[in-house]
């Protein structure tokens, strides 16, 4: 069960590790002549890093969209969506 | 093939595909049916953010500075990782205060504030000015260059050609006229726009297939997949440069680039647009939050590869390297291809048109244009009629002198610079809206002093860094204006102020109109007074989610009231007849109220009126409007500091209670079971003491009885006198014994009793038990049967307690058994679990439900008490404490009417020892 306002404190952690993961001096690791399976390795490195984070977004507001509203809020006036 | 008719009629065949989508949406919605309400409709509408920059663009920026293409799709995502804090609020604020445009939002903030509302509407007309530009460049670029097909080569830059015969014109003049057909159908802005909304996701997925079919085409087709067209990109040193990022200033750019891109996605006009207005229902975030950068993430695969494709196959110098997504396909005879790449390229750039045209023209018509008109006395508006037509025809009007600006910025500025650095102007202006925003939905102390000041000097060093030059580069400004400063003033060299250097342009002008922005924000906040509708506002965004649940909302910071007639002609003025009854008719509805018998509307419905206009006319002139009908003012700041709080306070009391309630609730269900536990055991002493006290009074009764007749008659016969004797003796020995077994009980269940453990060889204790009650057996004529196994296990316990055991059951067995031909067998053997002890008898049994109960204290006694005085149904009760205290068990086996078989077992000791040692 997800604890009240922990939505928002991993999408806070979240965004600290995109942007650490998107830019320098993380990224200048990456930025270098060498070659993954004929692929440029910054190339390979910023896509995967990418799609991780989308993966990651993408399962905290799956989770988001489940739990109740959590700020003390009243909850959206629209019905409850998805199978709960 | 590729005529110029052919490819006109493609597009304009295309063009009205888009509008027929639309008008049949539309036409839907009209029926009640939604199309767009869902989230992938919305996602595809957010991706308008991807336009001819992205198409065209991106390709071009590659070819030129390699994957600092990228940060621009970057940005956007991380502002989406975000999206709980930052989106989901904007969304939940706008749709409270009914926001049409980003302009709206920033004046409803600060105070409703007509002249900000003005300030922002400029920013946004001018700041996205280069970005329409750009659109028209890239759609008359690409047509022209597709013109040429068979050649492959870029037109030549046309110096002096009349504006009426330019494509670029036309190209503005067509789109206009779709941003009208699709934008102004409906005069409520803070409306959807389903139909529009879902040409330009079907354009999305146009744009998307289109790149990616040239992206496919060229990495899979022109060469084997991605590791052979690098392995290509390798044997060039100037292609391999572009695969790394190199040094200090690149990184800040890159850094800056991803700045202005994650506040791009918010403040660009468009993007506030799509995301906020048109947002349908909140919950479609859940969903877009990761669909829309992975959209991002698709459409950008493949621009590495077709830059460097496009670098490869042409001499340097002679293709333009926005372009190589269109003349790559036409490089290799792929008509089709090259066709369709138009068309995704067409997409890209109208999507982004008309719905910037149709966010800009809200914000010039409501927050720009009807402010002036109201308050033009002389034009006595506030007393005309249906308004609703001038509203349509100042938005109409709007669009056509917005696309008109951007295509003056075209031929002023935009030809000699590439697609990415004109948008990056766009961009780095509407970035200075940032500041104001994330101020004002977190902190409360924004004022609109610090809005205006922070947005006024942004926009200033903006226009000077990097408008300016621009017009400079294009030579309408003379180029020392950039080289040696306006008149020849060093310091003030736009593109190194102060004697900044070392940054590239971009990040020179982010740093200078920032620093400006945020700190006028933040020191006019701090420095000015705040006035009592900012700090409403204020409170009101900042803690949205906490006043949102509260009905009425602001409603109640309205004092004095207005007449009801009043209001419907304010209303029927604005947003037309039908719509105005309608909204009342249901405001009415809701709340069972006759409006034609209430003269005096409440703060309530004057609220509901100016939110309803506001959707109209923007939040600034709604609030000039409505004052103009509703008598009475704004409450005090203290009072409505007071409202606000005791708001909250109220709904943080009753999260309290509701709290509180639920605890009570399992504390009583906690002491509910509690108090049938008690009443259960007090039911149980209850029976106990009266068991009790009758099976004392039994005995009692009858030696009372003998000793009174002995007493009474002292000439009793001597052989009478003695049997009277015995039977006191023998009631005595039972009141005795009954007086002990409670005695034990007790001690037992209080764990105070003595045991006196010791090894035990059971066969002793048996036949001694036996021989104990020999007698009884032999006064009842009742068999015995003896089966005892050869050796039996030495068991630790209490001997004399054992014993009680036996006998216990051994009396119970003689009562119980049958009345005239008893049979008793006692076996005992040896087990896995130790000692096997069990006495059956042949008597009526136990019935299943009893089987339980008769080893509770007194079970027994109910029925089986009166008739057979014998027992005092403490018997089986201390058994079983005596059994369970030695390691064992004891229980019983029975068949209604064929006996009953009470076994117990006891751990052997070498068991126990062994159990004891773990």
């Amino acid at each position: 069960m997800n604890r009240p306002g922990l939505v928002g404190e991993r999408a806070f952690a979240l965004f600290i590790v995109a942007f650490l993961a998107f830019n320098p001096p993380l990224l200048s690791i990456f930025s270098a002549e060498v070659f993954l399976f004929g692929v440029p390795l910054l190339y390979v490195y910023l896509f995967c890093a990418w799609a991780g984070i989308i993966a990651l977004v993408a399962v905290q507001a799956v989770a988001a969209a489940r739990s109740p509203d959590q700020s003390g809020e009243p909850p959206a006036p629209e019905p409850p969506r998805g199978n709960r | 093939m590729l005529s110029g008719w052919a490819i006109l009629l493609t597009s304009l065949a295309y063009l009205c595909l888009l509008f027929a989508i639309a008008y049949s949406v539309d036409k839907r919605a009209d029926a009640g049916q939604s199309l767009v309400a869902n989230p992938y409709i919305y996602t595809l509408s957010i991706a308008v953010y991807c336009t001819s920059w992205t198409f065209y663009g991106s390709v071009g920026r590659a070819a030129s500075s390699g994957i600092d293409f990228l940060p621009i799709y970057l940005g956007p995502t991380l502002t989406f990782v975000v999206w709980w804090f930052v989106l989901r609020k904007i969304i939940r604020i706008s749709k409270a205060h009914r926001i049409t445009s980003i302009a709206d939002f920033i004046s409803s903030r600060y105070g409703k504030s007509t002249g900000l509302s003005v300030l922002v509407t400029v920013i946004a007309v001018v700041g996205i000015m280069p970005y329409i530009s750009l659109q028209l460049k890239a759609v008359s670029t690409s047509f022209k260059v597709l013109l040429q097909y068979p050649e492959v080569a870029t037109p030549p830059v046309s110096e002096h050609v009349p504006v009426l015969a330019d494509t670029a014109f036309l190209i503005a003049l067509v789109m206009a006229a779709f941003a009208i057909l699709f934008g102004t159908r409906h005069i409520d802005a803070s409306e959807h726009h389903e139909g529009m909304v879902a040409a330009i996701a079907f354009e999305s997925v146009v744009k998307l297939a289109a790149f990616l079919a040239v992206g496919i085409f060229v990495t899979f087709g022109l060469y084997n997949g991605f590791g052979d067209l690098f392995a290509a990109a390798r044997a060039e040193p100037e292609i391999v440069k572009l695969l790394t990022l190199s040094g200090g200033s690149s990184y800040g750019q890159w850094m800056t680039l991803t700045f202005l891109s994650m506040a791009a996605i918010i403040c660009l006009p468009r993007q506030f647009h799509m995301t906020v207005v048109e947002n349908v229902d909140e919950a479609h975030l859940h969903k877009a939050v990761w669909l829309f950068p992975l959209y991002l993430l698709a459409i950008n695969v493949f621009v590495l590869p077709i830059a460097i494709g496009g670098l490869l196959a042409f001499p340097k110098g002679v293709v333009d390297a926005d372009t190589f997504v269109l003349t790559l396909p036409m490089a290799e005879q792929q008509e089709l291809l090259a066709l369709f790449v138009f068309i995704g390229g067409l997409s890209a750039a109208t999507g982004m048109v008309i719905v910037a045209a149709i966010a800009l023209s809200t914000m010039v018509s409501n927050d720009l244009v009807m402010p002036g008109l109201l308050r033009l006395s002389w034009l006595r508006l506030t007393e005309r009629g249906d308004l609703t037509g001038l509203l349509l025809l100042i938005r109409r009007g709007s669009i056509v002198i917005i696309l008109l600006l951007g295509y003056g910025y075209f031929r002023l500025a935009g030809e000699s610079d590439a697609l990415v650095t004109i948008g990056l102007v766009s961009f780095a202006a509407a970035a200075q809206f940032a500041p104001a925003i994330i101020g004002g939905i977190f902190w409360k102390g924004g004022t609109r002093g610090g809005a205006l000041a922070g947005l006024g000097m942004g926009f200033a060093i903006w226009a000077y860094t990097l408008l300016l030059p621009s017009f400079a580069r294009s030579g309408w400004l003379p180029i020392s204006f950039i080289e040696s400063g306006p008149l020849a003033i060093e310091l003030l060299k736009p593109q190194a102020l102060f004697g900044l250097r070392g940054m590239d342009s971009l990040t020179h002008a982010m740093f200078w109109s920032m620093l400006a922005n945020i700190g006028g924000f933040i020191g006019f906040s701090l420095g000015g007074r705040q006035s009592a509708i900012d700090r409403i506002q204020g409170a009101l965004f900042v803690d949205v989610f906490k006043h949102s649940g509260v009905p009425g909302g602001g409603s109640r910071f309205w004092r004095g009231s207005a007449t009801v007639s009043d209001l419907r002609a304010l209303l029927v003025r604005f947003v037309g007849r039908d719509r105005a009854e309608r909204a009342l008719g249901g405001y009415a509805r809701a709340r069972g109220l006759n409006l034609a018998k209430l003269p005096e509307a409440d703060a309530d419905l004057v609220n509901f009126a100016e939110r309803l206009l506001a959707g109209a006319i923007g939040a600034a002139s709604a609030r000039v409007m409505v004052a103009s009908v509703a008598k009475g003012e704004m409450l005090g700041i203290d009072e409505v500091m007071e409202i606000l709080e005791e708001t909250s306070q109220v709904i943080e009391y009753s999260h309290g209670l509701e709290q509180k309630s639920r605890e009570l609730e399992a504390t009583t269900a906690q002491l509910r079971a509690a108090n049938e536990r008690l009443k259960e055991l007090d039911r149980l002493k209850d029976d106990f003491l009266s068991t009790v006290s009758h099976e004392l009074r039994t005995p009692l009764t009858s030696i009372r009885s003998f000793s009174e007749i002995l007493f009474d008659n002292p000439e009793i016969e001597m052989a009478e006198r003695q049997r009277f004797l015995t039977v006191i003796v023998k009631e005595s020995e039972r009141l005795t014994r009954l007086i002990n077994q409670i005695l034990d009980l007790a001690k037992m269940e209080a764990g105070r009793m003595d045991w006196r453990m010791e090894e035990v060889d059971p066969e002793g204790v048996i036949r001694e038990a036996l021989a104990a009650t020999g007698s009884l057996f032999a006064e009842r004529a009742i068999k015995l049967e003896l089966k005892l196994d050869e050796r039996l296990p030495k068991v630790l316990v209490d001997r004399d307690r054992l014993m009680q055991v036996i006998l216990n059951l051994l009396s119970n067995a003689v009562k119980f058994c049958h009345q005239t031909q008893g049979l008793v067998v006692v076996s005992a053997a040896a087990r896995d679990e130790g000692l096997y002890v069990s006495v059956a008898d042949n008597g009526p049994g136990v019935a299943a439900e009893k089987r339980r109960m008769i080893f509770e204290k007194f079970q027994q006694a109910n029925e089986a008490l009166t008739d057979r005085p014998g027992g005092t149904g403490l018997g089986l009760a201390i058994s079983r404490q005596i059994v369970e205290f030695f390691g064992g068990r004891i229980w019983v086996e029975s068949a209604p009417g064929h006996g009953a078989k009470f076994s117990f077992t006891i751990p052997a000791t070498g068991a126990l020892s062994a159990r004891v040692a773990e």
